[in-house]
């Protein structure tokens, strides 16, 4: 059984992925997010002589299709697995992502926290030193996406000796401070090692 | 220019129409406007808004706008403003002024408003119309179209539910435009389709409308989002039965094609449902002459009602123009059905 996420997807796009998907697949299992796809989804497997079953729950239509004219039978779709934390150890070293402009790397930085929380496996560790140590504070833009990836086993570090030097103690939002010992056994253990 | 203003877009063009039944609801809960001017108001549900100015002349007023369907800005800009404008044609009435409606991203480049602007500035002029001015507020994505003043003459007002017993039905642009525009959508479509399927978006009704002058009329509509079968039931409210022709209706030749390939659009599904009482008939026609009378139409020809002698003549005159216009059906007497195949 092959698995298509078609919501959100303008017909009569579900349509033709699902006629790609049934050239290699004996069977199909469709979502969309309108009766309205699901009807013409009805269509196309009533027209090429498919078989075609189809629930709805909270406005969400899941529709299976299979070559052979019989009734498929709905499955709930396999659950997508969990990104595991033991991805690569990340190093950022200022608040800004790269030199030029600061308005600039400010939102690059940004947008670079959020991809964090996107890749698989996610990152072990993320540590912030020097400049980094104000991604962590409470107030800073970026708090949002690093609780998601410390809630989901990504060890958040800010380093201590930064956090006293900019007067950021007790406002540290996210994960722990902690010293340079810890922060170079990280950086010296690590696999795969990305420095910003 | 390249910008690709159909990125960040839902459903484009008439898709993009509130469903037929969904609007009446709301509509129902409104209070009726009871001002001895307004001749047509939308208790009617007829093409646009009517206001006697004096004893022989009509203000006619309609709005209408939409995101994009085209990936090119400028095709985007003249084809919302020939839809725009379309609505006072099928009235009977002459355009004679149009505000800009707006909405644009924030971050999205100017000049690509500047080339959308430019279209249906393009389109007002050809229509003889006035560009007043208009407005603008920012949105997620991109929508343009035109609200249209137009003045018709009280006696040549034509209404879209008058059609008379023994009058012939002529439509005169080719049905499928939504189609193409949905297999374009999926990289299935050939550049040729969606050329003619742009031209015919484009196409001012103003030239058939022209053509009406001095043929009796019974009564007149445009075709857009609702179909061509939705619309053929508006015309034919409660009081007459239409007899289409199945044969006789003109479509680009590749949305038949495409919708036999099951190419088609949500809106056209949830015409199909809308028309529902007329589900038995319909299962009776090829499938992909089915899904064509269903499918959205932006910026649509118009369905003309006529006198049955002076139907030949009114064709061939709007032919000349409109070359894919037809005669595809008659009004008859009411019967159990308001429309029939045969």
């Amino acid at each position: 059984m092959q698995y298509l996420d078609m919501t959100g997807r303008p017909c009569p796009i579900p349509v033709i992925e699902t006629k790609k998907a049934l050239e290699e697949a004996e069977a199909v299992q469709v979502t969309v997010d309108n009766l309205a796809a699901a009807q013409n989804l009805e269509k196309m497997a009533a027209g090429m002589g498919y078989g075609y079953a189809q629930s709805e729950e909270g406005g969400v239509y899941t529709v299976a299709v299979t070559r052979s004219p019989n009734t498929p039978p709905l499955e709930t779709a396999p659950p997508s697995p969990v990104p595991t934390a033991d991805g690569p150890t990340v190093l950022i070293t200022s608040r800004e992502f790269g030199k030029g402009s600061d308005v600039l790397g400010s939102m690059l930085m940004k947008g670079f926290l959020f991809s964090l929380t996107e890749i698989t496996p996610l990152p072990a560790h993320v540590i912030f030193l020097n400049g980094g140590a104000f991604l962590t504070a409470e107030g800073a833009d970026t708090i949002d996406d690093l609780k998601a990836l410390a809630e989901r086993g990504v060890e958040v570090l800010t380093c201590g000796t930064c956090v006293n030097f900019y007067g950021l103690q007790g406002k540290t939002a996210v994960g722990t401070v902690t010293d340079m010992l810890n922060i170079t056994s990280r950086l010296a253990g690590a696999e795969r090692l990305i420095a910003i | 220019m390249e910008s690709s203003i159909l990125a960040s877009c839902t459903s484009g063009g008439c898709g993009a129409k509130l469903a037929p039944g969904v609007l009446a609801d709301v509509l129902a809960k409104i209070p009726p406007f009871p001002a001895p001017g307004l001749l047509v108001g939308y208790d009617a549900s007829d093409d646009g808004a009517v206001y006697a100015l004096d004893h022989d002349r009509c203000l006619v007023s309609t709005a209408d706008f939409f995101s994009p369907m085209v990936d090119d800005p400028r095709t985007f800009g003249r084809i919302a403003a020939a839809n725009a404008l379309s609505d006072v044609y099928a009235m009977g009435g002459t355009p004679i002024l149009a505000l800009n409606l707006v909405c644009f991203p924030e971050k999205m480049d100017l000049d690509v408003l500047a080339e959308i602007l430019a279209g249906g500035a393009e389109k007002t002029a050809e229509a003889g119309a006035a560009l007043g001015g208009g407005h603008s507020i920012y949105d997620k994505e991109p929508k343009y179209g035109l609200s249209v003043t137009g003045l018709v003459e009280r006696k040549r007002l034509l209404r879209n539910n008058t059609p008379r017993p023994g009058d012939s039905l002529i439509l005169t642009k080719p049905l499928g435009v939504g189609i193409i525009l949905a297999a374009a959508r999926g990289g299935a479509a050939s550049g040729a389709a969606v050329e003619t399927a742009v031209a015919c978006m484009e196409r001012l009704n103003r030239y058939a409308a022209e053509k009406l002058l001095g043929y009796d009329v019974g009564a007149c509509t445009d075709i857009t989002g609702f179909g061509f079968l939705n619309h053929g039931l508006e015309m034919a409210g409660n009081a007459v039965t239409l007899r289409i022709f199945p044969d006789a209706l003109p479509y680009i030749p590749e949305a038949r094609a495409y919708a036999e390939e099951y190419l088609v659009t949500a809106a056209g599904q949830r015409n199909r449902n809308h028309a529902v009482r007329l589900a038995g008939q319909v299962a009776g026609l090829p499938f992909g002459l089915q899904e064509l009378l269903f499918d959205p139409q932006t910026s649509g020809g118009l369905l003309i009602s006529v006198e049955q002698a002076q139907a030949a003549s009114l064709l061939r005159k709007i032919q000349a123009d409109d070359p894919a216009a037809a005669i595809i059906g008659s009004v008859l007497s009411r019967k159990e059905s308001p429309l029939e195949f045969g």
